[in-house]
Order: structure tokens, then C-alpha cells, then sequence
């Protein structure tokens, strides 16, 4: 049972798709491959394909497959292991009813799941997460998880974070989890008059009513423009702080540059504005040893923050 | 293609590596990697930037030209670093024993290895040696594609019946769309991708936030230490400290510690040796032997549930916890009006500690723990309304006043 096999690899995932259509011609097969394989695959497999493993057989320069049938393969042992242990996560439940959950841990009986959630701690997962098991919270996320595929406007109601109530018509994005936060949020966009007015992010605990508008969202949505700041920080090697540093904010686009006669890397980050405060938070959390460059009022920010803190030492001490 | 590059690999320990420093530092050159043949570099160069296309991204510094995995995970479908997966490399016999048997063989219609060998040559007209036949199957047995039973003396083969649309049935979308989730946000997230890659779907309802996607990249370890816990076996593992000095330990695996919001990794083990808990962190894990059956594991799991109340993190701190419980006492000024979100904040971010409202717009966070110098980072990110901070760890104490003395200097405060 092994996770790097060949049995789940791009070529063997392309040269099934091919041996799944039918009258293909070279062109037609290079396209397959490019789609599911790699830059280079088609260089490989083609050559391969059409002689040396004798998968197809080739008329007039149209290529059909040499199987009987459309290559199926079934779940694996490790696939049957993994499908077991996550259904044992409670956000299971937001997929799928206990009835369900029952009737595959009924089939998948002899499975032994591949990992336990209990030997898993998430040490610094806030404590607030969402309440995946409330019959409300459950009914609000499939809804909106099926407006996502389907492209169809909610009006949706709920508490904002200063409290006020808020009813609008939103087409839901994307859903969106955070394993820091434990949370679900809804990336949305606000439709007035069947056009897009802005995007906008709603938690689904705080939703209190969804009602389904009948309509859907024909047209292309625009790209979110959210991602468009930078900031620019220099690390020293003070304390591990270029690894640790490099680590905690590897899920951030940037450009990094490391400067071997001062040991400092220079990095600049893009985020999103709505995460703003939480990245100044991050960034000072390392103390003397990232400096924040630019811009002039990102470096102010954090300034204002150490001023008051000096404040407090002059007037305690 | 030129002959000796390919795309694929025998052995993922290498592009390991490779993916872990152009991902995660992004800064090296070439000639950082000299340590290892440069003829190396090129080739796994070359294939990371294969696989990874739109991800590769391409800087000059003053050292040369940089290469970097560059994404914002928040905003990604799919990891990119699960295509490092799905490029194991295999023979010709391999790609055409895999596409024959699953042809040849049925559901619940088991045939002999001979009548396999027979109807590949009839069909496809490729003799395989019997032999060559049987060893396929009995790794297709081992993955669980196929199943064999005893027919007289000898072993006849079908296919598994087990199909994801047959254990799914009516409740086909509803299973694909939680494997779309969990295919991005469980453990071995690689194995939902697979799944979801069969069914010819792409996750294209869910994002993650704070998602740290290089922890793919250490999967086959975590399988085995999990595999480990779940057996109370003992481990030797084969680690690269800070130092990156190899060493050889043998421990009890107890549980993975995952932070959330650093993207470190560990695995906190009870060493008999050392008589303690440590924290080894995974991605420094090269290799894990899983060995013979602890018989004490329970009395180690109860040791380490009682120790772990005073654990901020990983550290179990001295040699003899009991008497090393330290304290941390941190005074705020938080205005209890306008400013709840951040009351709120120290109740969800405090672990173990408590908050208590000391004055007129004063809180007082409290907490006992063997190292307090892991809650640093944490503290930090209250600069600005920090009173007063103690502990009986002074290191901890003067390490806050002087960093933040420093931080006045850098920020040019008078």
C-alpha cells in the first residue's frame, strides 16, 4: 500500500483518457496529455503510446484503443482507508447525514482508517471555531456549497460584526475554511440589479436566514482585485528568525532576496487589505528580528504600536 | 526530451528537498546547491518547473538567478505540490500490465493466472512471462485493485468490486464534494486528490485559509508515525536537527503536534533514554522504522495526556517537568468598550491561561507552563498594550523589555 506509486500518476491518468476515447488523432492525444499531464509528458508518452507499448492501434493516422473496455480502476486500499477516517471528522457532517456516514462505514467495515483525528492536535487553533454539528449551520452550508456550483443568487441575512443585521442578494464564490480560525467563511459578491457590485466575505455562523432568489448568475464573474498590497520586511538570522520566518508566511505570494555579508533576507509580501491587522500582528510577533521597510505607512503602523508600548515602560519604569 | 532528463522519478526523498527550498526560501541560486551535483540541480530544476508551470517564478539577485514556488495559498484549488505525487516512474511492462489486467479482468469473475497469461496473448498479442504476470498481481493484491481466492490448489484473479461509484451510489455528488474538501484540508490530502483525479473532477467549491501546502511533502512520514501511534510501536527515526547534524533515535511515538499558524510540524515522542517527552519537528525527519510493539504505551499516553495541560506548544520543558512549571503574567490595557474583539482574542488564542479584568480598562492574562518562552511570539503580538509583563522565567521577561528597546531603536521612537 503506497502512497508514491505509478499507479496514480499523470501518464497513467492520460493514456487512460486516451484509451477512453475513441478515433482519436495524434493532435487530439498530445491535447489529452497537455491536460492531464505535465509540460513534457507528450514528448514521452506520444513516441510510446503509438508504438512501443502497443496501447492502441492506429488506421489512416486515427489511433483507437486495444482494450475491450473503458479502463476503470477501482478504489484502492489506501483510497478505502483515507475515505474511512475522514468521514470520522465531525465536518463530515456537513457533506453528509448520519444515515450516509452509517451506510459507508457499513460497507467500509474491514477498513482500518488510515489516520485518527485524536492523534492530531492543533495546539494553537483558536478556541471559538464554528459549530459544525448545529442543524442550522449544516443546512446553510449546503445551500450555499450548491450555489457555488450551480452559479445561483442567495438573498442571504446575517449578524455582521458590529451587530447589525444585514439582508442583501450575494453569489457565493467560493467556500472558504481556515484551520487557524476553524471557521467557514463565504467568499461573495454583491448583486444589485443582476450586476456585480463588490466582493464580500460573510462567516456562515453568523447567518442567520438564506432564501433561494430563483435566479442564477449567467455571466463571467470578474477576478478579485482584493490581492493588491505589498509589504516589505528584513529578517535577520537572529534567533532561526529567516527559517522561521520563511515557514509562517510560505503561504504568501512573494520575492525573496538574501544578503549573505549582513545574514538578513529582504522579503516582500502581497495580501490581501482585509488582512491587514492580522498581518501586522504576525509580523511584529518576531520582535527586533523582521524589520518592516515599506511602505512608509505599513512601517508607521507598526510604529504606533511600539510607541505605545515605550509609553507603558516610561511609565512604569 | 533529451535522453537522460525525464519528468518522472524513482525515489520522492530527493525532490523533497528541492521542493522544500525553492518553495520555502526562494532565494537560493544554483550555485547554493553545489553541495549536491550541479548536473542534479539541473534535472530537478527542470522537472519541478515541468510540473509546476504558472507556479515557477524567475528573480536575478546580486548571487545569480533565483528559482521560487511562488502561490498564495489562499487562493489555490488544487496544491501544486501534489504533482511531485503523481510522478513515479515505471517500465514498459508496468504501463501495459496495468492496462491489460484491469481490461482482462472482472467483478466477481475470478480466472487463473495461466488464462490471464493466455488471453494477454490472444488479445494483445504480447507473450509475458507467468511470472512476470504473478508479480503484478500480487502488488495489484497488495494495493487492493485486485482480489484472488483459492480454486483447488491454484489462486484465480478478479478486479476489486470495490468502485467509488459503488460504495458511493445515490450519494455520488454529495461524497465527491466532501473529498473535494478534505482532498485540501485532511492529512494525506494527496489520496483525495487521487480519488477525485479518477473521477476526472477538480475541487472547485473550496479555498483554504492559512493552508500551509508544503506538509504534503512530508506525508510518507507522517503515514508511518501514524501507523506507529495507532500500533503503540516503537520508532527509529533518522532526524536532522537545527543543526543538521544526523541522528539516529529511538522513541515511543505519542502524538503529531500541528501549529496552525507557523506550519510547523511535530512529533512529540517519549524517549526511555532521555527519560522525557521531546518534540522532533517532521520536516526534519528523513526516515522512520517502525519497530517492535511498545508493551507500556498506555502508561506513557496517560504520562503524556497530564503532562500536556502545561504544554503551550511543544516544549515539555526541563528534565524534571514538576518542578519546573513556570508562570507568565501579562497585564493589558484594553479599552472593555470598543476593544472586546481583543478580550476575545486572549480567551481564543490563551490555551490553558485565564483572563481576568484587574481595573478600569486593565485585563490580566495568567498562564502555567513548562517553557514559557513559546508564548514570545504570542505576547508580541499584543505590542502596544502590554502594562506590565512577568515570570519567573526572567530570561522570558528581559527578553521582551530588550526586544522591544530594540524595536524602538529600529522604528526610530523617541
Amino acid at each position: 500500500m503506497e502512497l508514491f506509486s505509478e499507479i496514480y500518476s499523470a501518464y497513467y491518468n492520460a493514456v487512460s483518457k486516451i484509451l477512453s476515447c475513441r478515433n482519436l488523432s495524434k493532435k487530439d492525444m498530445i491535447k489529452i496529455i497537455n491536460e492531464k499531464a505535465f509540460s513534457e509528458s507528450s514528448l514521452y508518452i506520444m513516441p510510446r503510446i503509438c508504438d512501443e507499448w502497443k496501447l492502441v492501434s492506429e488506421n489512416n493516422g486515427i489511433y483507437n484503443s486495444r482494450l475491450k473496455n473503458i479502463p476503470s480502476m477501482p478504489l484502492t486500499a489506501i483510497q478505502k482507508r483515507w475515505i474511512k477516517a475522514v468521514i470520522s471528522d465531525k465536518r463530515a457532517r456537513l457533506f453528509i447525514d448520519d444515515d450516509i456516514i452509517s451506510r459507508l462505514s457499513e460497507s467500509l467495515k474491514d477498513v482500518k482508517p488510515l489516520f485518527s483525528t485524536k492523534n492530531f492536535l492543533f495546539f494553537d487553533r483558536f478556541s471559538d471555531g464554528d459549530d459544525f454539528t448545529n442543524p442550522d449551520y449544516i443546512r446553510f452550508f449546503r445551500i450555499i456549497k450548491n450555489a457555488v456550483s450551480e452559479k445561483k443568487i442567495l438573498e442571504i441575512s446575517f449578524t455582521s460584526s458590529r451587530k447589525n443585521n444585514i439582508t442583501h442578494k450575494f453569489l457565493p464564490l467560493k467556500l472558504e475554511y481556515s484551520p487557524k480560525n476553524d471557521k467557514f467563511r463565504v467568499l461573495s459578491a454583491v448583486v444589485s440589479k443582476g450586476i456585480i457590485k463588490e466582493n464580500f466575505v460573510i462567516n456562515i455562523s453568523r447567518i442567520t436566514d438564506i432564501k433561494d432568489t430563483g435566479k442564477f448568475f449567467e455571466k463571467a464573474v470578474p477576478e478579485d482585485s482584493d490581492c493588491c498590497d505589498s509589504v516589505c520586511v528584513e529578517v535577520s538570522s537572529e534567533r532561526n528568525g529567516v527559517e522561521r520566518f520563511m515557514l509562517e508566511f510560505a503561504g504568501y505570494e512573494k520575492v525573496t532576496e538574501f544578503n549573505e555579508e549582513s545574514g538578513k533576507c529582504t522579503a516582500e509580501i502581497w495580501y490581501s487589505k482585509s488582512d491587514e491587522t492580522e498581518l501586522l500582528i504576525r509580523l511584529l510577533s518576531f520582535g527586533s528580528v523582521l524589520e518592516i521597510k515599506s511602505p512608509e505607512y505599513f512601517r508607521n503602523l507598526a510604529r504606533e504600536r511600539i510607541e505605545k508600548q515605550c509609553d507603558f515602560f516610561t511609565k512604569n519604569h | 526530451m533529451g535522453n537522460s532528463f525525464s519528468e518522472l522519478i524513482k525515489n520522492f526523498d530527493k525532490t523533497r528537498d528541492y521542493m522544500r527550498d525553492f518553495y520555502i526560501y526562494g532565494f537560493k541560486t544554483r550555485n547554493d546547491f553545489q553541495y549536491k551535483s550541479l548536473r542534479t540541480y539541473d534535472d530537478e530544476r527542470r522537472r519541478i518547473e515541468s510540473w509546476l508551470g504558472d507556479f515557477i517564478k524567475f528573480s536575478n539577485s546580486k548571487k545569480g538567478k533565483q528559482i521560487s514556488i511562488s502561490c498564495d495559498s489562499s487562493k489555490i484549488e488544487e496544491n501544486p505540490l501534489y504533482n511531485a505525487y503523481r510522478c513515479k516512474s515505471f517500465t514498459k511492462n508496468d504501463i501495459q500490465l496495468h492496462f491489460f489486467l484491469i481490461d482482462i479482468l472482472e467483478e466477481d469473475n475470478f480466472i487463473s493466472l495461466n488464462d490471464i497469461t493466455d488471453r494477454i496473448l490472444d488479445e494483445f498479442e504480447i507473450s509475458f512471462d507467468p511470472q512476470t504476470i504473478r508479480m503484478k498481481l500480487n502488488e495489484y493484491i497488495k494495493e487492493g485493485i485486485i482480489i484472488s481466492r483459492k480454486q483447488g490448489r491454484s489462486l484465480v484473479y478478479a478486479k476489486s468490486p470495490d468502485s467509488f461509484q459503488r460504495l458511493a451510489g445515490n450519494d455520488s455528488d454529495k461524497i465527491t464534494d466532501m473529498i473535494k474538501f478534505f482532498s485540501e484540508s485532511a492529512p494525506f490530502g494527496i489520496i483525495g486528490n487521487y480519488i477525485l483525479k479518477s473521477l476526472d473532477k477538480l475541487n472547485n467549491l473550496f479555498l483554504i485559509k492559512h493552508n500551509f501546502i508544503v506538509h504534503t511533502l512530508e506525508d510518507n512520514i507522517l503515514l508511518a508515525l501514524c501507523q506507529a501511534i495507532e500500533g503503540k510501536n516503537y520508532v527509529s527515526l533518522v532526524n536532522y536537527g537545527k543543526s543538521h547534524k544526523k541522528t539516529e533515535i529511538k522513541c515511543i511515538p505519542m502524538k503529531i503536534h500541528v501549529s496552525t499558524q507557523t506550519g510547523r510540524r511535530y512529533i512529540i515522542v517519549y524517549n526511555k533514554q532521555w527519560k522525557r517527552f521531546s518534540a522532533l519537528r517532521l520536516d526534519y525527519i528523513k526516515s522512520v522504522d517502525i519497530l517492535e510493539v511498545c508493551p507500556e504505551y498506555d502508561c506513557y499516553l496517560e504520562k503524556y495526556q497530564k503532562n500536556a495541560v502545561y504544554c503551550w506548544g511543544t516544549s515539555f520543558g526541563a528534565k524534571r517537568p514538576k518542578e519546573g512549571i513556570e508562570y507568565i503574567k501579562m497585564t493589558l490595557r484594553i479599552d472593555e468598550h470598543n476593544e472586546k474583539f481583543i478580550i476575545d482574542r486572549l480567551k481564543r488564542e490563551g490555551r490553558n491561561g485565564s483572563v481576568e479584568k484587574t481595573g478600569e480598562n486593565t485585563f490580566c492574562y495568567y498562564g502555567e507552563f513548562f517553557d514559557v518562552s513559546e508564548l514570545s511570539p504570542w505576547i508580541k503580538t499584543f505590542t502596544g498594550r502590554i502594562i506590565k509583563l512577568e515570570s519567573n522565567n526572567k530570561q522570558v521577561e528581559n527578553r521582551f523589555y530588550s526586544d522591544i528597546r530594540k524595536m524602538q531603536k529600529m522604528y526610530e521612537v523617541k
